[in-house]
């Protein structure tokens, strides 16, 4: 009783205390700027809450797909959360991937290559931003050229002309284009680095060179520390998308040296054999791998395995990325 | 117990290293006393004696530090600098005289000329220009250049302090002395030289063999290459009437995909550029929400459109449009309110692709978002004193400063959405093997290139609408 009398006077008196504030002209404009701006971060929110969830919901369909247990696949009951928690899906899809040896040789191949384009694109984005001679800007025009030129357009070529010089199958193949600022959209990482060395103030090299640094000293001492962001922005995207590249990892370091994403594709064309060579079907009863629902099931928890770790990076690097966006100005 | 062992080790080691000093020393003097002293392997002698005597003196000392126990800790200094010794420096210092009189001869015979064109010139005498005067002045100044550094030289060596250099060292030098502007040309080309070479490698030799395989029908032998004949636009004829990919023609693909990208283009470009003026503001949980909005950067788009598309995905897809059946309420509203059946149609689709659209408009939102934060505060700053609305600071202020990044998210919008498009079945290499592509290179090369004309054609025709609005600074 109390608690509700002492609520009642507390909003008479509220209300009162309204009423006083309406009465000033200027208080009444303050008001309603500030319910203005209330309705307006109301829908920004709604906005924001909504896209966010339009691109966390294909990861949490997957998610709660991947926990359930097989036996209850044809539930049609279920539909977000899993009645009964099981690990199996996990268990075989490893199975089918081939997970620990797949993960090793991706993430190997991934650091490798994205620790070669790094020091190729940022070479070549320095020598075209500040290092200009006559006819620089003729190769920088050929190198817009590259990003516009899809590289599959020139893949049959390449591939027959890698194969005469006795590279193909090797992943050797994806290093030598890295480290020669050819690889997975290398175009547009020489443009990112050019863009943003182009922003750094000329007064920066100019003190270096009067202190008596060469221009090499200048790049590795002055230029490259200030280009941190570029460098994460750069670094994270190479790695990624060497990660997802399926086309290129597959055309040429073919069979011997598979990653995440091939043996993905790979499952996702032979689930079934992939099944019987790995001998999982022992695991399961004859009704619930003959399921297509359970193929798909499977498929599904090889994509979260495949995205995992990838998610666990950014997760970690994703502070510093963000800042990194902010502070590079990427603008031409 | 310990420091004999290591006193017996440091004497070792100094027995060794003199050993050493004493044959090098004898070599040494075996070549000085040649008729014509090979200068280079006595500088490279010298060199390493320098090298083993710094080394035998630094060990001494620390063998001297632990005989008397006093604190040797720290680490015996080595010297850096090798000097040419006296002996060698005598013949070399012959030898640079006799070159540098030679050079100043001819310097002396330079000037001559110089001077004798010069005055030509101002007399104006026939069949002079002011080239040929030039060209006179410039070799004078290079052998002016020649004589001063071995005068240089000379100099250095009769105080004694000819410094000797390995290979590396001389680059270095050279490098110092080179002018910045020339060491801007020279490392420019250095750093470019990873990139050209792969350029011609892996660029510009498979663009060209594109090129003419469209014009050729391949045929493969057996043991390996290719059998050519010339065909002219026979592929290319034969691409537009019989190949086709799951029923349908590639003109047909084309069209499609053209469509596709011209429909998502302007949503994407939109779409990104509010979203990453939203995410620029400060707001409650900004951090969270930008991390969310960049995982479409990071994740597999095949994957999940694999996943949606299954059997699972469709399951929960209709649960999902039962639940809010969005885009049909919509565009019910839009018929009410009376607006035209074209906007209606590409309403909705936006609204069916919105997947499509976020999932491929992360690297444009970070684009932007860089693009944003760029832009000085003080114009807005002055714009609120002038009492400009917000949005007239958004196109008068935003927009143009944004604009060139607008250009370059168009061009990967573009680029990106061909590459994900309809009509990249018909080339790219499966699992289960290879499409047709792959047996008749001049038909694949052909789609390639009209794969790219299309694609340069919309890039084109998008510069072209552009130019009026882009602004850029240093124009």
């Amino acid at each position: 009783m109390t608690s509700k009398q002492s609520f009642k006077t507390k909003a008479a008196s509220r209300l009162a205390s309204l009423r006083e504030r309406l009465a000033s002209p200027r208080e009444r404009m303050l008001l309603r700027r500030r319910a203005l701006n209330a309705i307006a971060n109301i829908f920004k929110y709604a906005l924001l809450i909504g896209l966010c969830f339009i691109i966390l919901y294909p990861i949490i369909l997957q998610l709660a797909l991947a926990f359930r247990a097989p036996e209850d696949v044809n539930n049609p009951a279920i539909l977000w959360i899993p009645e009964r928690f099981s690990l199996k899906n996990f268990e075989v899809a490893m199975i089918a991937l081939r997970y620990w040896e797949a993960l090793r040789y991706t993430l190997i191949l991934s650091t490798i290559v994205t620790v070669l384009q790094l020091a190729s694109t940022s070479l070549a984005g320095y020598a075209f931003a500040r290092l200009r001679f006559r006819g620089s800007s003729i190769l920088f025009g050929l190198a817009l050229f590259t990003i516009i030129v899809p590289q599959t357009v020139i893949s049959l070529p390449l591939l027959r002309a890698v194969t005469k010089m006795g590279l193909v199958d090797k992943p050797i193949t994806l290093f030598l284009m890295s480290g020669l600022g050819m690889g997975i959209r290398s175009g547009i990482f020489i443009y990112l680095f050019r863009q943003f060395y182009r922003g750094l103030p000329v007064e920066l090299e100019e003190a270096a060179v009067v202190d008596g640094a060469n221009a090499f000293q200048v790049f590795y001492r002055v230029m490259l520390p200030n280009a941190k962001p570029a460098i994460i922005t750069v670094g994270l995207l190479s790695f990624v998308w060497q990660w997802n590249d399926f086309y290129f990892t597959k055309l040429f370091s073919g069979g011997q040296y598979f990653t995440l994403t091939t043996q993905q594709v790979a499952v996702l064309y032979g689930l079934q054999q992939a099944l019987a060579d790995a001998g999982v079907w022992s695991l399961l009863g004859q009704d619930i791998t003959n399921n297509p629902y359970f193929s798909s099931m499977i498929l599904n928890t090889c994509g979260i395995l495949v995205m995992l770790p990838l998610l666990v990076i950014y997760f970690f690097v994703q502070k510093l990325f963000v800042e990194g966006i902010e502070r590079s100005g990427i603008v031409g | 117990m310990k420091n004999n062992a290591r006193i017996e080790k440091l004497n070792k080691k100094i027995a060794l290293l003199s050993a050493r000093i004493e044959k090098a020393a004898a070599e040494r003097a075996e070549l000085l006393s040649l008729a014509t002293v090979p200068l280079g392997k006595v500088f490279r002698l010298e060199r390493l004696l320098f090298r083993l005597k710094s080394g035998r003196e630094a060990r001494r000392e620390k063998l001297s530090a632990l005989e008397t126990g006093s604190p040797a800790r720290r680490k015996a200094r080595r010297a850096r600098i090798a000097y040419l010794s006296p002996e060698a420096g005598k013949i070399y210092s012959e030898q640079i005289k006799a070159k540098k009189e030679k050079y100043e001869k001819s310097l002396d015979k330079a000037t001559e000329k110089y001077i004798e064109k010069a005055k030509a010139k101002q007399t104006g005498q026939k069949g002079v220009s002011y080239r040929q005067v030039a060209v006179a002045g410039r070799k004078r100044e290079r052998l002016k250049k020649t004589v001063q550094h071995y005068e240089l030289q000379l100099l250095r060596l009769s105080e004694g302090k000819y410094q000797l250099l390995g290979f590396f060292g001389k680059i270095k030098r050279s490098f110092s002395q080179m002018p910045y502007g020339k060491q801007k040309l020279v490392f420019g080309l250095l750093f470019l030289t990873p990139w050209i070479i792969g350029f011609c490698i892996f660029f510009a030799v498979p663009v060209f063999t594109t090129i003419s395989w469209s014009f050729q029908k391949l045929e493969t032998v057996s043991g390996g290459g290719f059998k050519s004949t010339f065909v002219g636009f026979g592929n290319y004829r034969d691409l537009f009437t019989t190949a086709t990919l799951a029923g349908s023609t590639i003109s047909e693909v084309i069209v499609a995909s053209v469509i596709d990208i011209l429909l998502d283009l302007p949503t994407i470009i939109i779409f990104s550029l509010f979203i990453a003026a939203l995410l620029n503001t400060r707001f409650k949980g900004h951090q969270l929400v930008k991390a969310i909005f960049f995982i479409p950067v990071v994740y597999n788009i095949t994957v999940i459109n694999n996943t949606l598309t299954g059997m699972f995905g469709q399951r929960f897809d209709s649960a999902i449009t039962e639940g809010f059946n969005l885009s049909q309420r919509f565009a019910f509203f839009l018929q009410r309110i009376g607006v035209g059946g074209n906007l209606i149609d590409f309403l909705i689709s936006a609204v069916d692709r919105i997947f499509t659209i976020v999932n491929m408009s992360g690297i444009q939102i970070l684009m932007f978002i860089a693009a944003l934060q760029s832009i000085p505060k003080h114009l807005y700053e002055a714009a609120k004193v002038e009492g400009a609305t917000s949005y007239e600071m958004f196109w008068k202020i935003t927009f143009p400063m944004v604009s060139p990044i607008i250009m370059t998210a168009i061009v990967f919008t573009i680029v990106n959405s061909f590459a994900t498009s309809e009509i990249m079945n018909f080339m790219t290499v499966n699992s289960q093997g290879t499409t047709m592509a792959t047996n008749n290179p001049g038909l694949y090369s052909a789609i390639a290139i009209i794969y790219f004309l299309a694609n340069a054609l919309i890039i084109a025709a998008a510069f072209v609408i552009m130019r009026k609005v882009v602004f850029y600074h240093d124009k």
